[in-house]
Parts: structure tokens; sequence; C-alpha cells
């Protein structure tokens, strides 16, 4: 195998899992197995209809047929009756009757094999035309003879061979009667097979149209069959000539020999021969018309098909492309290209999908944007915060530790020379270090609030309000409700935090007199709203412009608020005071975002 | 250049539709039928002058010339192809039967447009319409063998075109004479020799004869011309006279009865068409000789190829004359009062042509009339098909068939000599039939 098989199947697979395959797969597909089933279903029912139709109407066909053959064939014996009725043959003189026949030659030119007169004793004493073979053959015991002799009426006789010849003839008898009512003979008219004038009567019934039919006589031989070579043939192990054989009058059935096609046959008996006349067609005529209209059927249906599959895979197309396009420009947002946007798709659901991804991808943009400008704020305040504690220590801290130490060289000298001063030094030196120690307290309470842990949460939401209250002459008051006894150290870092932000802000830009901080501790959240009646502002829809307003705070109360799974508002109008409430949910698992450990400096 | 991005999904698309519309198409198309086989030459130019108006061509064949070779449907398939207006309808009937059905077709006014037969006594009974005036407009006439042009004129009328030629030839077994040790007859063959050898040929116990008989009249006829002798003499002009028992029928029907009597062939069945048991018998090899034709020689190579077939030319009589034979032709004809005249004369102009001349002889045995028929080596050069090329010039026209009651009436005498009558009393019997005919013949034509 190549390497390039796997990538092969790969490919195929993707191309198989692709929507505009599966969309034609699950609609094409049962489409037309469900039509390929309709028109087998309708063509089996047409095919059930047609088979008891053609049967009904060929057996028909056989019976119409029969009759108007048997009418035919009684013309035969008319002729003779008419010749036997005339005096001269009735006299049974075989010279007067041989005169009596070649004048009458015209009347039974049917007769290929001629006509002869047997007379009493079934021999034969006149023919015509003149064959001295058969004169004076005896002929007693064929059945033709026995029949009418014995019924005194017209017999057909089967197949038999000429004597001498052994050519296969057929014989039409009528008794010889005188005037007086004996019998005198029989005056036979003879066919031979092969001239085929039977046939002749079977073309004019021009069942043949149809496709053939073919005459049998009493024992399954052919009398006439549109094939010359089956002329004589022995049919009687065919199915129709089965029947007929065995004494039905008529009936029809479907036939399939042996490597020919199917055959739809009808058989009747011809009433005045005793012969069986077959009528066949194959059935592939029968069904042809059907085939011919259902040509334009299955056509239509191929069409429908390609049409469907047409119109579906090119609405699949027009599906599948928009979101192809989505799909690329989503994958070039997550290399960070903010700058791309789909082209609206005429599909209303997809249009709405395009213009969501393009906001989303804006509005991403803005965020990142935010960030940026977040990120840079908290750098530079983080900076300004490290050169503050700088300066502090510089100025106070380090000054103190020079001035201790300058202090502490002065109590070592003074200890030799004058040790009450260098105890005074030494006092000196304490007040200096106590200072100091304040000092580095002061700047250490400023990087972590130590009240919370010192205090608690109530008294440090408490401790911050007074703060405010005290540097900003702004009345803050404060409502706490609720315990906070079970409060995990992040989340009550997370509420101070809130808190002493939205009070900054406050101090910052609300310029407000008056200010309220709830504090409510429910059961499973835990909601915190800081009021001012300040300035206000205009709230902008996304909370990401807040760090472009420079409500840099408010920013990071959102972060910290998500932070904690937890929801943030800010109601504000100008003039109209600020409100800020934040939601979060109690009993969150801080472990969920990396805070099991309280904040520290 | 931009495309499209759905421009190939739709000519992916178009494609396959186009393409199932063109195999729809391709199954829809009807097949040609090819033109007959073995067809070496071309079918006469078409006529312009041949109605635009759709119209059925009811054609009635011999059936032997249809029974075993689909060379007639396939030529008026390609006909019907020619001129898309016409449809050929075939009927073929046993030859013997064809004058009476005409006959009748006549009678009640509705004949066929184009029959096959013996145009020569068609004519001569007023089955058949003139075709001068086509002929001219043809003038191929010289294309035609002389013997076979004479059988389609009756009175100096042209009433057919020749299809086929004929004539009787003596066709014998090898084995038959090797075995018996007796040289095989050739050109110089005598009836004396044939008597003879006949004798010799014939067992005793009755299993096998020197030769076989028929009692058609047309067989019989080319024994009694070898011998000198006719049936009817005379032209339009002097007027008829049949001379049925004039001594030298009567001596070689007395010559050809003597050998069945004697014993070296089995009596002839004096069933229609008996002429063909001798053919059947010597295939069974129950008979070392019989006259036979070229479609006999033909029809006996096609079903036994190994045959130890020998062919001459009928024996000389025992003056000495050259052998006569009989002339056989069949013509295509149009019944009077057919009623698309033009078509069929266009028919007979197709089925004559060189384009199925030669499968007729290739596949039925059936010499073409044609000129060229003696010359073309492929039948020159046959050695079986020498003896009869070579007595077609010599080949006596038979022409009683245009009187069918005197014909009947010679029949009757030679059955009758065959079964016991004294030939010179049988043609004599004939004879006056014949005249009494005449007789009557002329007095219709006085009133």
């Amino acid at each position: 195998m190549s390497d390039a098989s796997p990538s092969f199947w790969t490919s195929l697979s993707d191309r198989w899992a692709s929507l505009r395959v599966q969309a034609l797969l699950f609609t094409i597909l049962p489409l037309a197995i469900m039509l390929a089933l309709a028109v087998g279903s309708i063509f089996y029912a047409y095919q059930q209809v047609a088979e008891k139709l053609a049967l009904s109407r060929n057996e028909e066909l056989a019976r119409v047929s029969a009759d108007r053959l048997s009418e035919n064939m009684a013309n035969f014996v008319r002729v003779l009756t008419t010749l036997s009725n005339l005096d001269v043959v009735r006299g049974g003189d075989p010279t007067l009757q041989k005169n009596a026949l070649t004048q009458a030659r015209d009347l039974f030119i049917d007769f290929d094999g001629g006509v002869i007169i047997l007379n009493t004793d079934g021999i034969v004493t006149v023919t015509e035309p003149f064959r001295p073979d058969l004169q004076g053959q005896d002929f007693s015991t064929r059945p033709y003879f026995q029949n009418t002799r014995a019924l005194r009426s017209f017999t057909f006789s089967d197949i038999i061979q000429e004597p001498g010849s052994d050519e296969d003839i057929i014989v039409v008898t009528v008794p010889v009667i005188s005037r007086e009512g004996e019998f005198q003979g029989v005056l036979a008219g003879r066919f031979y097979v092969r001239f085929q004038r039977i046939g002749e009567e079977i073309q004019k019934l021009q069942v043949g149209d149809v496709g053939e039919a073919y005459l049998i006589d009493r024992n399954g031989s052919v009398i006439y069959h549109p094939d010359y070579s089956l002329i004589s043939a022995d049919f009687s192990q065919r199915g129709s000539v089965f029947n007929l054989m065995r004494g039905e009058y008529d009936g029809a059935l479907i036939i399939q020999d042996l490597g020919k096609a199917r055959q739809v046959v009808g058989y009747a008996i011809v009433d005045v021969t005793g012969w069986g006349l077959v009528i066949q067609e194959p059935w592939a005529d029968v069904v042809a018309p059907a085939r011919i209209s259902l040509r334009p059927i299955i056509l239509a249906l191929i069409l429908g098909v390609v049409l469907v599959a047409v119109i579906v895979s090119w609405g699949a197309q027009r599906v599948v492309r928009p979101i192809a396009e989505l799909a690329a420009r989503a994958r070039l947002v997550a290399t960070g290209n903010y700058e791309v946007q789909v082209t609206p798709s005429p599909i209303r659901e997809l249009r709405d999908l395009g213009s969501d991804f393009n906001r989303m991808v804006e509005q991403i943009a803005r965020y990142q944007a935010g960030l940026r400008q977040y990120v840079a704020a908290i750098t530079q305040t983080q900076e300004e915060e490290r050169k503050r504690i700088a300066r502090d220590l510089h100025d106070d801290t380090v000054q103190s530790l020079i001035a201790i130490g300058q202090r502490t060289e002065l109590a070592r000298e003074a200890i030799s020379e004058d040790p009450e001063d260098a105890k005074d030094q030494l006092r000196e030196l304490r007040k200096m270090v106590t200072l100091s120690i304040d000092s580095v307290r002061q700047t250490s309470r400023d990087l972590r609030p130590t009240v919370l842990e010192d205090l608690g949460m109530v008294p440090a939401l408490q401790y911050l309000a007074n703060d405010l209250a005290q540097k900003d002459t702004v009345d803050v008051s404060l409502n706490v409700e609720g315990g906070t006894e079970d409060l995990s150290p992040a989340m009550e870092v997370a509420v101070y935090r809130i808190v002493q932000e939205a009070l900054i802000n406050i101090r910052k830009h609300a310029r407000a007199s008056h200010a309220q901080v709830d504090a409510q501790f429910l059961a499973d959240q835990i909601v915190v709203t800081v009021q001012d009646d300040g300035i206000g502002f205009a709230v902008p829809e996304d909370t990401a412009e807040l760090v472009n307003m420079g409500g840099l705070g408010l920013m990071g109360v959102k972060e910290r608020v998500q932070l904690f799974g937890g929801r943030m508002s800010v109601d504000s109008m100008p003039g109209q005071g600020t409100t800020v409430r934040v939601m979060l949910p109690r009993n969150l698992p801080p472990s969920q975002f990396g805070l099991d450990e309280p904040e520290t400096g | 250049m931009t495309r499209h991005p759905y421009s190939s999904f739709f000519r992916g698309q178009a494609a396959t539709l186009l393409l199932i519309i063109f195999l729809f198409l391709a199954g829809c198309a009807q097949k040609r039928i090819a033109p007959a086989k073995d067809a070496p030459g071309d079918a006469p130019p078409l006529n312009p002058a041949i109605t635009s108006d759709s119209i059925t061509l009811d054609v009635w064949l011999d059936l032997d010339f249809v029974a075993t070779d689909p060379l007639f449907q396939e030529m008026a398939s390609d006909f019907e192809r020619a001129y898309p207006n016409v449809d050929v309808n075939i009927q073929a009937y046993v030859r013997e039967t064809m004058p009476g059905k005409l006959r009748a077709a006549l009678q009640v006014g509705d004949p066929p447009d184009l029959v096959q037969g013996h145009a020569l006594a068609m004519a001569a009974q007023g089955y058949a319409e003139p075709l001068n005036d086509l002929w001219a407009e043809w003038g191929a006439e010289a294309e035609f063998m002389s013997q076979a042009m004479d059988e389609v004129v009756w009175d100096g009328v042209k009433y057919g075109v020749p299809l086929d030629i004929y004539t009787l030839v003596l066709i014998y077994n090898k084995a038959h004479f090797e075995e018996a040790d007796l040289p095989y007859p050739d050109a110089g063959y005598t009836w004396r020799q044939l008597a003879d050898d006949a004798a010799t040929l014939t067992r005793a116990d009755g299993s096998r004869y020197g030769l076989g008989f028929t009692v058609e009249p047309w067989y019989v006829f080319a024994w009694l011309a070898e011998a000198g002798g006719d049936v009817m003499t005379g032209d339009s002009f002097i007027g008829y006279r049949f001379t049925l028992d004039n001594t030298n029928n009567v001596e070689a029907l007395r010559f050809l009865t003597s050998m069945a009597r004697d014993g070296y062939g089995p009596l002839p069945t004096s069933r229609p068409r008996d002429y063909e048991d001798p053919r059947k018998l010597f295939l069974d090899d129950k008979i070392s000789m019989f006259f036979g034709t070229p479609w006999d020689i033909h029809y006996i190579q096609s079903l036994s190829p190994d045959f130890p077939l020998g062919v001459t030319e009928l024996p000389e009589t025992p003056a000495g004359a050259g052998a006569a034979s009989a002339l056989g032709s069949t013509a295509l004809f149009v019944p009077r009062g057919a009623r698309h005249r033009q078509i069929a004369f266009e028919f007979m102009k197709w089925a004559t042509s060189d384009r199925y001349a030669l499968p007729m002889a290739r596949r039925l045995g059936r010499y073409p009339a044609r000129a060229w028929l003696q010359t073309t080596p492929h039948f020159a050069g046959n050695p079986l098909l020498k003896p009869f090329l070579f007595q077609l010039d010599a080949a006596r026209p038979y022409r009683l068939d245009a009187f069918p009651e005197v014909e009947r009436a010679f029949a009757d005498a030679i059955k009758g000599a065959f079964y016991g009558a004294d030939p010179a009393d049988a043609l004599r019997m004939a004879q006056e039939h014949a005249d009494q005919y005449m007789q009557q013949a002329a007095g219709v034509g006085q009133q």
C-alpha cells in the first residue's frame, strides 16, 4: 500500500462527512428508493392486472377466432354436401360420378388434394383430379370413413398419411345418401397439410397480427403454423395443446419454455372440426404499450431525481458555503485576527449567525483593546505604587533608619563620656524606632487589608466607610445583613476589594455628598450595592468601554466579579448618581478559580 | 479570469443531465436494418415517379422461394426502406395452387399487386397486365436471357420480369454406379444406356431402383421434347394446335413408362408435386437416378454436402439427337386490374436486380434469368452446374400450362400411361379432349 492511502481514506471520510454529501445522502437516496419502489410497485401491479387481462383477452380471442374458423371450415362441408346431393353422385355410378366431379371442378378448387368418392365398402371409385394411385384403394378402416358411415354426418380427420406418398393430409368427408335414404358411400375432400390451404383460413382471421396462431388436430399434430418448418410437428406436450387434448373447451395460460420468451397462450376448440386453435403472443408484446408509456415516466422520474439532486446540492451549497466561510473566519479570529468579517448570507438564519459572529469579533476586538489599556493602566498603577513605596521607604523608613543609626552612634559615643546623655539618646532612639515601626506598618497596611484579617468582614467594611468619610467628608452609611462567618478568605477579600474599589471610585469621580453601602450575605449569594448621589455618568453598552472612560476601578470590580462567577451591574445617568450592584455566589468553590490562598501582600 | 464558484458545479450537473438524455435518446433510436446478406450489386436507383401516398403492396410469392430462406423478406425490407411510403405484404403459396387463387381473387375484384409464376401462361389466360410501356421505360431487356424473356411474352406483349430460369438434368448417385461397376453417365449417354443402367442398378428385393419417375407434365415434356416430340405448335398469328398424340410423343412416353412398368423405378404417386418424390427417394438411397432441376442439386448439397452426387445432361434419343430438355422459368407479373402497377414493376426491378440475384442462387439454388449467368465463373466453373447451363440453350419452352384444360388432359394421359393404359390411347384421348377444347374456345371466340 502506498503512503497516499491513509490520506485518501481521510479525504474520502471528510467528503463523506460533508454537509453536502450528507444532505444528498439523506434526501436523494430515500427519494430515489421511494420512487423506485413506487415505480416497481406500479409496474408489478400493472403486470398482475395485465396478466389477467391478457389471459382473458387471449382466451376470448381464441374462442372467437375458433368460432369464426369453425364457420369457415363449415363452408368446406357445404361444398361437399352440395356435390353429394347431386343426383348423379347419389346414383352411385362411378363413371357418372366422375363426370359430375369433373364438371364441378371449380366448386372444390379449395381441396388441393382433390376429391375422391368411396363406395359403401370404403373402396376408392372416383378421383378428381385423376389419381390412378388411389383408384381401388381400400379406405374402409379409416376413421373418417367409419365415422361418416356410422353417423351419416360430416367428419374432419386428423392428420393422416396418404398411402404411397406418405404426405400428410387432412380429409373432410360427407356421406353420399341416395334419395331413398340409403348410404351410398363417402365423398371426401382432401387437403395437403404442406399446401396450407387451411392455414389460409387462419390467416383470414388476422389473429396473427397479435402474435402467432396455429391449428392442431386431435392428436396434437400441427395442421398449420406460420413457421413452415413446424407443420406436422407433434405439439401434444405443449401445455395449451395438452389441455385441449384432454377435453378443455377453451382457456388461456402463460408459458415460458426454456430459453424462450414468455408467451401468453389462448386456446379453444374449433367446433366443426374438433381441432384446436392456439393463439400465442410474446408477453413482451402485451406489456409493450405499458413499457412505451412507462419510458417517459421513468425518464421523468430520473430527471426529477436528478433535478432534486441538483436543487438539493445547490441548496446545500448555499448553506455550506457561508458556514465554511464562517469556520474559516473563526480560525482567523483564533489566530488573533479581529478584523475579519463574514459576507452576509441570503439565508436569514445564516445571515443572523454571520451578523452575530461579526458583532462577537468586534466585541472581542474592543475587549482586547480595553484589556490592553487595563493592563497598561494596572502596570502604570503598580509602577506608581512601587515608586510611592520606594519614596516612602526612602523618605521615611530609610531616613528614620539613618537617623536611628546616627542616634545609635551618638549613644555609643555618649555611653562612655556621658551615660546620662546616652540614656537620653537611647530614649530618643526608642521613639524613633517606634515611629519607624508605625511608618512601616502604615505602608504595609496600605498594601494589604490587615484590617480584614484583624477585625473581620463587617468591621473591615465599616473601616472602609469610615475611611472615606474621614478623608473626603462624604457621608457614608453601611448596612450589613446576614452572617459572614463561613465566608472563605478569598471571598472576604473579594467583597472587601469590591467595596473598596467602589468607594475609591466615589472618592475619585463621583463628587458625591452621600454614599450608601449595602452588603447582604444571603444563604446562596452575596449582594453588595454601593450607591452615591454624585454626578453620575452614561453607562456604556459594553463594560469594556469603562476602561476607556477611566473607569479602571469598575473594570477591576467586573474582572473580580467574573472571576468568582458573579454578575455586576452599573446603573447611572449623568446627574443622577451611580449604583453599582454586585452579586456573587456564596458557596462557589474557590479552588475552581485557583483562589484557595487568601490574598496577601 | 474570474470563475463563478458554482460554475464547475453546474457544469458537472449539466453534463450528467446531458449524458442521461443522450443515453435515453440513444436507447430510443431505431435499429437500422442491414441490407440483404451476400448482396454484391446495387439495387436500382430510386424512382422519383413512385407515388408518395402510403400504400400496401400485396405480393404473392412461390412458397418454395420463401419457406426456407428470408431473402425475399430482406429484399422487401430494403424496398420499404428505399420507399418508406410502401408497405410490402408478402404472402407465400404453393406454386400449383397459385393460378386458382389468382383466378378467385380476380373474380372478386381484389387481386394482389404482384404475383410470381409462369407469366406467359397467366397472360394467355388473361390474368396478367401488359408491361410493354414499363419495360420500354426501363430499357433493361438485354440484361436478361432471351429464353427467359420468351417466357414472359404472349402474343408479342411482355407481361412480366423473369426472376429465375431452370431446366432438367440427369442427377445420379456416383456410389451406386461405382458399386455396380458402371461408368458414370456423360454427355453421350443414351436412352438405351439409361434403361440398361436402370435395370442393372435395380435390386430384385425392391430396396433400390434405377430411376425415379414423376407424372408432372413439365418433367415428362422434357422427355418427349428430347425425343423430338412436342405438345403444341403455332403461334398467336397462325393459331395454336395441340400435338399431344404425335408419334414421337407416344414412343417417348411408351419408353418412359415401360421402364416404370418393367420395375426399374417405383411408380409415381401421381399426387400434386410428385416431382418431389424422386428427390426424396434419391436422398434416401432408394433410387440411383432421376431427372431433376438445379434447385434439386442445391437441395441435396445443402442437406447432405458429402453426397456422391453426379450431374449430366439428359440422355440422347435413340436417333442420336441432341438433348433438348424443357425450359422452365418463373417471373413476376402484375395481375390484371392490380392497383399499384408501377410500384409493383419497381419491386420487380428490385427483386430481379443483381443485388439479390447472386444471393438467390447461393441461398436458394434458384438461378437468375440474367444474361451473365452462363459466363460468370462462379456458375460456369461449377461442374455440377455445367450440364444445366449447357442445356439452357437447347431447352424447349413449355407452354401447355397456358391452356389448363389441355394440360390437365395431358397430365391424365401421363398418369394413365404409367398406371397401365397404352400411351397411344392415353395421348389420343388427351388429344381429343384438347381438340374439343379448341373447338369450344373457337366457338366462344366466334360468338
